[in-house]
């Protein structure tokens, strides 16, 4: 166990001093800002305030879906482009654990998403948004944060593994977007698809973090944030697996550096 | 207990639609604690497919490698935790961090404590001449700086067995000397080494035995000494406008290998005896022949001579 927390501790370090050197990949965060004009352009337009508060999630969660995507496709790839991947696994570090503490600090990069999708609402819109749940909306925030690193890790082994990875990486986003209710309520589709949405741990961040903003008591906070983690969780099992069948394959064939 | 023991080891590849690829096929090699070996070969020989297999990084198709007498397919931890690895080439650097930022993520991953890694990476940055340039970016490196960051990496985790594939690739004299004297000083604190390099000399000059590999097979294990006599033994002299009846007068002489033409009107001529040469020079000289240049043969034909004709053709 220590081992594994090591394993992670070194690759969230290590991601975030990577971060701090790659200038390119905050490029990703200059849509959060947009999104949350054009979405809060819509619900006032549609004389619907009080759906404001997805019009600050739903960018913010769009951002870290998407860096989690990004990486999650290219870490193990640019590993073993860069001859990297054979060394990680000579070494007796976890792979697993490294790869998922690498995401977890990579999703750093999009928690200023959540700051700028605030200001560009108040700012532009002259809409402030007021986190009445201040606590639980961190805590759902880390928590979302923390299983989208998960799912990426059961996303990253798969993306080296299939053929058509890109096509996949790109297609993924509006799919995961609408059945988790990022950007429209699950509550509004026919209730197979809801439970189908229910099945993703984004919907219910994404629930959670919109109720914290409302001045309403929140119902259930500490059991919906725990079906986050656990299907986060969920997430880490497999992808914890994926990679271990993943590198066992690939010492078997001799692929591990061929790109 | 032997630091590397190989029974047996073969590895096929798969080939889409075509025969397996053999890139290993029964080496058996035991290599004592302590000693630095070297692995010489021609490409495609087997030499990193048998660092990979020892390194973990690659699975045996059967037999057995023990490092330290922990197996690499069973005991793969203590195994990863015995060895260093340093594989050729440039990549395998995190290029957007600087050298330190490297060595110490690297020392993470070998299980290092904070602490001891800021000294232990500090140790090997001078060791590896590479302290003036700790804070600069891997990326902006020469390709030796390079190689020489990869040879601190490898040494992070001050292992037992060190695995070194082709580590003076791209490294300029001065760099290659130090790295020489840096092998001397792992050998002497006791760590053993297997060096694969297409360097005669070098293997020669760092090893104190020479395996000679082919086509995934080990064709003999000798100290340098032994394979440098096998080497000195051959010689070729190339020669321009060379009557044919004197060809034929060369290619009767004792020790002369084989006389053939190569790019239109150079006459190669290859012997096996020290003798042998001197007496193709005097023949050439007292037939007016005056162009002619004598060298010894490169690593390649040497394999030829040693291990058979089979051509330049790469196996894979």
């Amino acid at each position: 166990m220590t081992a594994l927390l090591r394993a992670f501790g070194l690759g969230f370090g290590f991601q975030a001093r990577e971060l701090a050197v790659s200038t390119n990949a905050y490029f990703s965060l200059v849509s959060a800002p947009f999104f949350t004009i054009t979405l809060l352009s819509m619900v006032t337009y549609s004389g619907r305030g009080d759906l404001a508060s997805y019009a600050v999630v739903a960018p913010t969660l769009m951002t870290l879906w998407l860096a989690a995507l990004m990486y999650a496709g290219e870490m193990i790839s640019e590993d073993r482009e860069g001859g990297r991947l054979e060394l990680l696994v000579a070494s007796p570090v976890s792979f697993p654990a490294l790869l998922f503490g690498r995401l977890c600090g990579a999703m750093l990069l999009a928690l200023p998403a959540f700051g700028l999708s605030i200001l560009a609402a108040g700012l532009v819109m002259d809409a402030w948004i007021t986190i009445h749940h201040p606590v639980l909306f961190v805590l759902t925030a880390l928590a979302v944060t923390v299983s989208t690193a998960a799912t990426a890790a059961a996303f990253s082994a798969l993306f080296v593994l299939a053929p058509s990875a890109r096509i996949v990486q790109n297609t993924l986003p509006m799919p995961v977007f609408v059945l988790s209710g990022v950007m429209v309520p699950i509550t509004l589709f026919p209730g197979w698809l809801e439970a189908v949405g229910r099945l993703l741990y984004l919907s219910w961040g994404a629930d959670l973090m919109r109720d914290a903003l409302a001045p309403e008591a929140v119902e259930h906070a500490a059991l919906r944030l725990l079906m986050v983690l656990a299907l986060g969780a969920l997430g880490l099992l497999i992808g914890g697996a994926t990679i271990v069948r993943f590198l066992r394959r690939a010492r078997s064939e001799g692929t591990l550096s061929q790109v | 207990m032997p630091a590397l023991e190989i029974t047996d080891l073969t590895r096929l590849y798969r080939r889409k639609g075509g025969e397996d690829f053999e890139a290993l096929a029964g080496v058996d090699l035991t290599v004592p604690e302590g000693e630095v070996h070297g692995l010489l070969g021609p490409n495609g020989a087997g030499k990193t497919t048998l660092c990979k297999i020892i390194s973990t990084v690659l699975l045996p198709t059967s037999g057995t490698v023990r490092v330290l007498g922990h197996d690499v397919v069973t005991d793969t931890h203590a195994v990863k935790l015995a060895l260093g690895v340093v594989f050729g080439g440039e990549k395998g650097l995190y290029e957007r961090l600087t050298a330190r930022q490297n060595l110490d993520f690297w020392a993470g991953a070998y299980g290092l404590s904070r602490r001891r890694r800021r000294a232990r990476v500090g140790e090997l940055l001078e060791r590896v001449g590479l302290d003036g340039r700790a804070d600069e970016r891997a990326g902006s490196f020469s390709r030796g700086m390079k190689q020489r960051l990869h040879l601190a990496r490898g040494l992070v985790s001050d292992p037992g067995v060190l695995i070194l594939d082709e580590p003076t690739v791209g490294m300029d004299p001065v760099a290659a000397r130090d790295f020489r004297a840096l092998v001397h000083e792992l050998r002497d604190g006791g760590t053993t080494i297997l060096l694969t390099t297409h360097d005669m000399a070098e293997a020669a000059a760092l090893s104190d035995r020479v395996s000679l590999i082919d086509r995934g097979r080990l064709e003999l294990t000798e100290s340098p000494g032994t394979i440098g006599d096998l080497v000195s033994a051959y010689e070729r002299v190339d020669a321009r406008g060379v009557p044919d009846h004197v060809r034929d007068r060369i290619a009767a002489l004792d020790g002369v290998v084989s006389v053939r033409e190569d790019q239109g009107s150079l006459v190669r001529v290859e012997t096996e005896q020290p003798d042998a040469t001197l007496a193709v020079l005097r023949t050439l000289v007292d037939s007016g022949v005056r162009d002619v240049a004598r060298s010894r043969p490169d690593l390649e034909e040497v394999y030829l001579h040693l291990v058979g004709r089979r051509g330049m053709g790469v196996d894979r």
